[in-house]
């Protein structure tokens, strides 16, 4: 474990500490209650300590940061903000006696409601809803994969990767060297790690963190996916900018998300495209953007990367088995009428209305000449080699 | 190697899993950044046992780092340090056991005695904003972070040949919240 660094990021006024903090001489002690103070003093109205990427630390390295909020308390010249995570277990427990110090010591935990919908997304009853829609997508994707340029002995990485099943039929159709899934749900990276050893693959490691902090090295994966995530968070640059960030010069940054603008059915065209307005506006509500795909590409050239290429991956009840598609509908009808329902309070009649499109569209998948689609935006691009 | 565990009701049931080690003092004391790596180390090598991998991983590093600067405080130079982890049913536990400087052996039984009575909340502050440790110093604060902070309970047992062996036990229930 590389022992810590401290950064200051003047835009935010937040020092960024990241490695291990553990302090074993007075000197270190005396050392970094300089740094800290000397930025205090150049500063006026708050200041953020961030330890999301502090792994660990030892009760000198607290006893340290005791003495710059006892040094701030008798300063009185700024209020402080404590940023932990839920990721790095310590942080959550031992931190919070840094406000009993001062009063003006404001703690948060990041990663607690960081986006609107994380009770549904990350509760395992959301497990069986990803595991059907890999059942459909996978047969597709593979290819779209394969064409972004996943190969056999890369480096992979697929961060908020749900219940692990893609990165193990990854592990699985591609031989990477080594493929890691990150995820923030407990419940999804227990599924997954059992779901590994079901499979039997050796070669891929799950571990839980937070998208938009990973606790991976710059520059360590030559393909990174994030695959139908983007759309929950509220800040996916945040997201993407780690992406980047942990992908190789010249490595493959590769992202999907769905668009329920190509979301199409027939019969009961108007229905069905009604229910998927209707169903966008309520996950705007909750913190979700359900129509980003198109949103993409622009974002991948913003964040500068290079030979950018999209797909789409439109599933349709001519390619899926119509009876997986069907159940992948469901669970939507479920997660949006009932769960997303319930969560904004949406009365009965709003709920009905909702409900007929879903099932408009189950008639039309169950029904031999109905026809609708899943409509997914793939997108990649090339990290710049310098 | 010669059995140095005390026997107390815990330890008469088997361990789900044992790691024992054993080390020079001196390794530890010429190079303090030996107990992070070893506290790195068990904590990697145990947590996989948790539903709740890096959470386990992460508390079990805190605590055994600030039990192994402990004992590196306490012992003997040239002495050897005794590790012994092992899982129950209900937890996990880390035993060190070792042979301590003859000015220190008195006051660190009758610390471990008062925190075991009560980490008082005032004399955890104190300790974490005096400007400069007591001459006497072996992690006192250390122990008392991990007994504020994680429900870790600390007791400790006098064995024979002066050596003293120190035992914390974290419940399941810190390690999978």
């Amino acid at each position: 474990m590389t022992p810590y660094t401290l950064h200051y990021d003047p835009l935010d006024q937040q020092i960024n500490f990241e490695g291990a903090l553990r302090l074993i001489t007075e000197e270190e002690t005396a050392r970094l209650l300089r740094e800290l103070t000397a930025i205090h003093d150049r500063i006026e109205g708050v200041l953020r300590l961030n330890f999301q990427r502090l792994r660990y630390i030892n009760a000198a390295g607290v006893r340290a940061l005791s003495l710059f909020i006892d040094y701030a308390r008798r300063q009185n010249a700024l209020a402080i903000q404590v940023i932990a995570s839920s990721v790095v277990a310590w942080s959550e427990r031992v931190l919070p006696v840094l406000q009993a110090i001062w009063d003006r010591v404001e703690f948060s935990v990041y990663d607690k409601n960081f986006y609107k919908s994380q009770g549904i997304i990350e509760d395992d009853g959301f497990i069986p809803l990803l595991r059907n829609q890999t059942r459909i997508l996978w047969p597709l994707e593979q290819e779209v994969l394969r064409r972004h340029g996943l190969k056999s002995g890369q480096r992979v990485a697929d961060i908020c990767c749900g219940c692990g099943d893609v990165p193990l039929l990854i592990s699985r159709e591609f031989a990477p060297s080594f493929i890691l899934g990150v995820d923030h749900s407990e419940a999804a990276v227990a599924y997954a790690r059992h779901l590994q050893s079901e499979f039997n693959i050796d070669n891929a490691e799950f571990q839980r963190g937070d998208a938009t902090t990973l606790m991976i090295n710059d520059n360590s994966f030559d393909f990174v996916s994030c695959r139908l995530s983007l759309q929950i968070f509220s800040q996916p640059e945040l997201i993407l900018k780690e992406l980047i960030r942990i992908t190789k010069p010249g490595g493959q940054v590769y992202v999907t998300c769905e668009d329920y603008d190509l979301i199409v059915g027939y019969p009961e065209s108007a229905l069905i495209h009604e229910t998927y307005e209707r169903a966008a506006v309520y996950g705007d509500q909750m913190g979700m953007d359900l129509r980003s795909g198109k949103k993409l590409y622009s974002m991948l050239a913003q964040a500068r990367l290079e030979a950018i290429q999209t797909d789409h991956i439109m599933l349709d009840t001519s390619r899926a088995d119509r009876e997986a598609f069907a159940q992948v509908i469901e669970s939507w009808r479920d997660f949006s009428v009932y769960t997303i329902g319930d969560d904004l309070g949406l009365d009965e009649a709003d709920q009905a209305t909702l409900l007929s499109g879903y099932e408009a569209q189950l008639r039309a998948i169950r029904s031999a000449n109905g026809f609708t689609t899943w409509g997914i935006v793939a997108c990649s691009g090339q990290k710049p080699r310098q | 190697m010669q059995s140095l565990r005390p026997q107390p009701q815990s330890s008469r049931m088997s361990p789900l899993f044992a790691l024992k080690l054993t080390f020079p003092a001196q390794d530890f004391q010429t190079n303090w950044t030996q107990c992070s790596l070893l506290a790195n180390y068990m904590a990697e090598y145990t947590a996989y046992q948790f539903t709740q991998q890096e959470r386990a991983e992460n508390i079990i590093s805190t605590v055994a780092n600030e039990l192994l600067e402990t004992a590196v405080h306490l012992a003997t130079p040239h002495s050897d340090l005794t590790l012994h982890l092992e899982q129950h049913a209900a937890g996990l536990q880390l035993e060190v056991s070792l042979l301590p400087q003859p000015d220190l052996a008195t006051a660190y039984t009758a610390f471990l005695q008062d925190l075991a009575d009560d980490v008082g909340e005032q004399a955890y502050m104190q300790w974490l904003t005096a400007v400069t440790i007591p001459p006497h110093y072996f992690n006192q604060l250390g122990l008392m972070m991990i007994a504020h902070d994680f429900s870790v309970r600390i007791t400790s047992v006098s064995l024979a040949s002066e050596r003293i062996c120190t035992r914390l036990f974290i419940p399941n229930e810190e390690l999978q919240a």
